[in-house]
């Protein structure tokens, strides 16, 4: 049977979503510092150290699949609370109109930043130097058009229009059938549905920013953003699995210990083959289910409150996921050619980065029209259970 | 004289109830677009000729599907002996089946279109395909329309199934035609999308026919004075 929750029960949630966006952003700064990352990132810099592949990976094993089922969960909330219509309508505002918005600005920002890049740094990445007689005027070459890192929202509208298309062709039994499995037969099924998308890419699973929906990317993330779908419906498929934290998150750890050393030391090398890739691929979908079911579990444990501090944190962490990567690129660019620590640089880029977001936010967000679709809860900071859903 | 604004209300009502009729239809076809658009996105040629190919198949399901199971099948499963009871005007239910007609034909064919047009700019296939690809969705649109006119104005599902069948063998050798046309072929491998005056004009024919075949079944719609 459908059990209600209460929106006020979902303060883990918010709070565990703001975290994975703000994770974004030292995802992102690591892998300038990463060995593996060194042949493709842009702003990849002299100074590297392997702590940040270890690090960075962990962390991109289940960030996305941990926002995709918060997605999924909120979605359904927001579905039943509102019906489709308003719903559709809040989609539309804060996902649709946001990209369709940002995604102009941060191209030409990008583009702006790059040749900010080109002329002020000494010792270019190799991305750097590639995209460089793109950028030379009459070049035959472009460079690709690309949705960057807004490509969660991008499928996240296809996300809802196949929930619709599910909401109406599947019955309920459907989902009470696959709930009726045994949890650890579920897992295990879950497991076997997350491997073909996993395979038909390289890993780590690389971001899907074309202008056009990837498949395997809306298979796996989809998969993720149908079960907090019906975790939301069903409390109990999330509860049941409480026991079995503590051996998720090491078989989660273990899998990422097994994943890791396969991965090429070089990621644009050639990745492993044959045994050794379906080891790969099913320690990456283990991996990433493990962690994801570990991170909303010890959430729902120990995160499920609510002060200022996190209502903060939710209010400010979509903005500041928006628009960080070219303030991000262009502060690493500024420290390409300092002979500081990888770790210096990694603090001193995270901490410039924050602070300029989070100005941009009180300058150009709170005060002005961008506040109705990134703080609508401004000037009701103290109301304790606002559903902090509506800024997903 | 009874117009679309006349019983608004209603006509949105009947709308709605064609919309409740075929939304599971819509539903697979949207994900079914939502999958191809996917397969076309990963631009190999194989991947990206056989999308268009369930593209255009799709396009021309969705639009025989709704005009069968939405115009057709109410008269010949005698359902519009409930519409008889409804306070409507034959004026109100043809303006009705006309909008939802077109409306759930539209939706979903923009889509698609729009689909197909930003695979190809972002994708390594060339963008000199774009008129083709713009004139062929046009053509289905138009085919769709005629037999949508022959299911409002006839009822009759033998006729319609004919103009289906005509505008479909029609499809392939307009598709044939394009391709031999030198305006047409000689740009299909250019870089960005080549707009000569033979696509443009042949583009312009296709709206205008569209508008014709549309007003025309309006016009003749109003003249309906009763549900037989």
């Amino acid at each position: 049977m459908m059990t209600e929750p209460k929106p006020g029960r979902f303060a883990y949630l918010d709070n565990l979503r703001a975290v994975a966006m703000l994770a974004g952003l030292l995802f992102h700064a690591a892998l300038a510092y990463s060995p593996k990352a060194h042949g493709f990132w842009l702003s990849a810099d002299p100074a590297q150290y392997p702590l940040f592949d270890v690090l960075a990976w962990a962390s991109h094993l289940f960030r996305m699949p941990l926002f995709f089922f918060i997605a999924g969960f909120f979605t359904a909330l927001l579905w039943q609370k509102a019906g489709g219509v308003a719903f559709a309508k809040n989609r539309l505002q804060r996902v649709a109109l946001p990209l369709l918005l940002f995604l102009p600005l941060l191209t030409l920002a990008m583009h702006a930043v790059i040749h900010v890049g080109l002329s002020v740094v000494e010792q270019p990445s190799a991305l750097l130097q590639l995209i460089k007689p793109m950028l030379v005027a009459g070049s035959q070459t472009r460079l690709p058009l690309s949705t960057m890192h807004l490509w969660f929202l991008y499928h996240l509208l296809f996300l809802y229009v196949l929930t619709y298309c599910a909401r109406v062709l599947l019955s309920d039994a459907l989902q009470k059938h696959l709930l009726a499995l045994k949890s650890r037969s579920l897992l295990l099924l879950l497991l076997c549905l997350l491997l073909p998308p996993l395979w038909l890419v390289p890993a780590p699973v690389p971001a899907p920013d074309w202008i056009f929906p990837a498949l395997w990317a809306l298979w796996f993330y989809g998969l993720f953003f149908a079960c907090g779908y019906v975790v939301y419906h069903h409390a109990g498929a999330l509860a049941r699995y409480d026991a079995d934290r503590r051996l998720l998150l090491m078989l989660g750890a273990l899998s990422y210990a097994v994943f890791y050393l396969l991965l090429p030391a070089d990621l644009l090398a050639a990745q492993p083959l044959g045994w050794a890739k379906l080891l790969m691929t099913l320690c990456e979908a283990s991996g990433a289910l493990c962690w994801t079911l570990a991170a909303l579990l010890y959430a729902k444990r120990y995160l499920n409150r609510s002060n200022k501090v996190l209502r903060y944190l939710s209010a400010v962490s979509y903005w500041v996921y928006l628009v960080h990567l070219p303030l991000l690129f262009l502060l690493q660019f500024g420290l390409t050619d300092l002979s500081w620590p990888a770790g210096v640089k990694y603090l001193a880029a995270v901490l410039l980065t924050l602070s300029g977001c989070l100005l941009s936010y009180h300058l150009l967000v709170v005060p002005t029209v961008l506040g109705k679709l990134f703080a609508p809860n401004q000037g009701r900071a103290d109301s304790p259970d606002k559903p902090l859903h509506k800024l997903l | 004289m009874s117009n679309i604004f006349s019983n608004a209300r209603m006509i949105k009502l009947l709308i709605g109830k064609d919309w409740q009729l075929v939304k599971k239809s819509l539903a697979a076809y949207l994900a079914g677009g939502v999958l191809v658009i996917g397969l076309m996105g990963m631009a190999t040629p194989l991947l990206f000729n056989t999308g268009a190919i369930l593209m255009i198949t799709l396009m021309i399901v969705i639009g025989a599907r709704s005009a069968i199971e939405l115009v057709i099948n109410e008269k010949k499963d005698q359902t519009l002996a409930f519409v008889l009871s409804l306070p409507v005007t034959p004026q109100d239910y043809a303006w009705a089946k006309l909008g939802a007609n077109l409306l759930l034909y539209l939706v979903p064919w923009l889509l698609l279109v729009l689909g197909m047009l930003a695979v190809i700019v972002s994708s390594p296939v060339y963008n000199g395909v774009i008129p083709l690809v713009v004139l062929v969705s046009v053509f289905i649109l138009l085919s769709y329309c005629c037999y949508l006119a022959t299911a409002l104005l006839t009822y009759s599902e033998g006729y319609t199934t004919a103009v289906m069948i005509i505008t479909n063998l029609l499809l392939n050798g307009f598709i044939i035609w394009l391709l031999r046309m030198p305006a047409i072929h000689l740009t299909l491998e250019a870089p960005t999308a080549s707009w000569n005056s033979t696509s443009l004009g042949l583009l312009t024919g296709g709206i205008t026919l569209i508008i014709i075949v549309l007003l025309g079944t309006a016009a003749l719609q109003q003249r309906k004075t009763s549900f037989l």
